[in-house]
């Protein structure tokens, strides 16, 4: 199983989700971090990142929640990258508050239903700004990148 | 930088120089494009002649066309051997359609049909193609000339590494210059930290009378060269632009070889960096190699890159596609993977807001001038009051738009502005810089 785990994180808390998770993920991984100035350019080469999720089995994206939406770069890649139709897509985010997880959930389906991609898990870990990223939370990020590497071998 | 620290925070003026990717590494070349499109003219207006057809075999630095009226006639040079695919209307990097000649390569990249020799100086950088106010330097009687050699645009090291490189054909070209158009002072201004640079420039002018070499304390844009001079001589009637001369530090090195080694104006150095390159550098190329191929060199990839620029990031110009050719002029290129915000994802943090008046243009403009209520009047179109505050002095350098934290467009509305052709008949007072 090829997959992308593809996520943006501003203090490191998304980060530390992301790497729980691909580890729990395990297989042949891309992984990229999203290192973008506020305008949204890219501040240094990377050489996994791609638009193009086509020789992938797998997409999992991760973010942070603003203003109860999935943050504008990852939208901005959901809405731009190339071939993500009919793929399997698994999802993590973060934010600060547990009660911006529905908000957060709508407006990823949205984004997702709009590429036809198919979400096949979702993750949410609230934060609050580091303070509450404990150890069981992290643990519970990687057993999420476990199922979603069962659902995907199960088909 | 999100929510209200831009505001309140006061950001550097400058933007950071970006320049440890590039700077100091050795340059390299790439003098074998696959195909380039020479552009004959500069703007759409030159006059010109083609003296090749399609089908024709050509070498490289061979004549295929002249631009300009008589007596002042540049050479256009095909800058590889091949043979020619057509010559059609084709973009240029600086948003203009110019009428150019497309070459194919034939593989062969050694040597290159020299320049006659045997004329004097001008007729010689005439005919080597180099691009130089040739009008105004023989008629009028110019006292200064100015070789602005500092680095304005952050990723941009271009000038740098010829200075570090080749002080000697700098210097030898300004001394050229000087004598060819009987111009009795050179100003030669680097930046300060550019120690070794400095140095050797230093030495190489030592035997050359006329030939200044200044460290300047920080860098000047391309367009502000008057404003360099005024700083520089500490003299405020040195701002009459009918006696001083400006000249590109990269013409000095072609000038230098045209004159010494009779070589045609057909290869430049630039700098190729940003994220969507995997080997940023500064790099010899062809005039007429397509920024594509230039980038697939450097180890980019085109499906990748989202934003291609040429020139830094203050000053440049977005380009809307690939295949425009490297000229003359070319700086560098910024080749980016940047993130389109749609809409509903557009946060307000990255949007344009209302102008606060915090005048953090007005502090950081090199010329004094009020971009914000320029700006302002160029959108409410009451472009004479716009003229009479100053816009054609503004020198296209960028920075307003950098540290205003309205995120307002100002130097692309200032831009736009300055281009309409209804605007050119008037001029700005004399009391606003």
């Amino acid at each position: 199983m090829k997959s992308l785990i593809i996520y943006c994180s501003k203090t490191g808390n998304t980060h530390k989700v992301a790497q729980r998770f691909a580890r729990g993920l395990g297989g042949e991984a891309d992984i990229v971090r999203l290192d973008l100035s506020p305008e949204g350019i890219m501040k240094e080469f990377h050489p996994a990142f791609t638009w193009d999720v086509a020789p992938y089995d797998l997409v999992c994206l991760g973010g942070w929640v603003m203003v109860m939406k999935v943050h504008p770069f990852l939208a901005a890649y959901i809405e731009a990258c190339r071939n993500l139709e009919g793929k399997r897509v698994a999802a993590f985010l973060t934010g600060g508050a547990i009660f911006s997880r529905n908000h957060a959930y709508q407006d990823l389906t949205r984004l997702l239903e709009k590429r036809k991609a198919r979400l096949i898990r979702f993750h949410y870990t609230t934060t609050l700004l580091g303070l509450t990223l404990t150890r069981s939370k992290l643990e519970r990020a990687e057993q999420f990148g476990h199922d979603v590497r069962h659902l995907v071998e199960e088909g | 930088m999100d929510g209200f620290w831009p505001t309140f925070i006061r950001r550097p003026q400058t933007p950071p120089r970006y320049a440890e990717k590039t700077a100091g590494q050795p340059m390299t070349s790439f003098l074998s494009p696959r195909v380039v499109t020479v552009p004959l003219q500069e703007t759409p207006q030159d006059v010109f002649q083609c003296l090749v057809k399609a089908k024709d075999e050509v070498a490289a630095g061979q004549k295929i066309g002249e631009r300009g009226a008589p007596p002042f006639v540049l050479s256009v040079h095909a800058s590889i051997s091949g043979t020619v695919r057509e010559i059609d209307t084709l973009p240029c990097p600086h948003g203009n359609n110019l009428t150019s000649v497309v070459i194919e390569s034939d593989g062969n990249t050694n040597g290159c049909v020299k320049v006659a020799s045997g004329r004097g100086n001008i007729e010689t950088l005439l005919d080597a193609g180099i691009s130089l106010d040739y009008e105004k330097w023989s008629g009028e009687k110019i006292e200064v000339l100015l070789v602005n050699a500092t680095e304005f645009d952050p990723y941009m090291t271009v000038s740098h590494q010829i200075l570090r490189e080749k002080p000697d054909h700098v210097v030898k070209g300004l001394k050229t210059l000087m004598d060819s158009f009987s111009i009795p002072r050179g100003h030669l201004c680097v930046e300060r930290d550019q120690v070794s640079s400095i140095k050797a420039l230093k030495e190489s002018a030592q035997a050359v009378p006329g030939v200044n070499v200044h460290p300047v304390p920080k860098a000047y844009p391309p367009a502000a060269e008057p404003l360099l001079l005024r700083n520089l001589l500490k003299q405020r009637e040195a701002l009459v632009p009918n006696r001083v001369g400006t000249v590109d530090v990269c013409q000095l090195v072609a000038v230098s070889d045209a004159v010494m080694q009779r070589l045609p104006f057909i290869e430049r150095p630039i700098t190729v960096v940003g994220s969507g390159v995997s080997s940023p550098q500064n790099i010899r190329v062809r005039i007429g190699t397509t920024f594509g191929e230039v980038l697939t060199h450097c180890g980019g990839d085109l499906e990748r890159i989202t934003q291609i620029v040429m020139g830094g990031g203050l000053t440049g110009i977005s380009q809307h596609s690939s295949s425009v050719p490297v000229t003359q002029k070319t700086t560098g290129i910024l080749a980016m993977i940047a993130f389109m915000m749609t809409e509903g994802h557009h946060s307000k943090i990255y949007e344009r807001g209302d102008c606060v008046r915090c005048a953090k243009c007005v502090d950081c403009c090199p010329v004094s001038i009020q971009p914000n209520l320029i700006a302002a009047y160029c959108e409410k179109r009451r472009f004479e009051e716009a003229v009479q505050n100053g816009l054609f002095v503004c020198v296209d350098c960028g920075l307003c738009s950098y540290v205003c934290p309205a995120r307002i467009p100002l130097s692309h509305m200032i831009k736009t502005a300055k281009s309409r052709g209804d605007l050119r008949t008037m001029t700005s007072p004399p009391g606003v810089v």
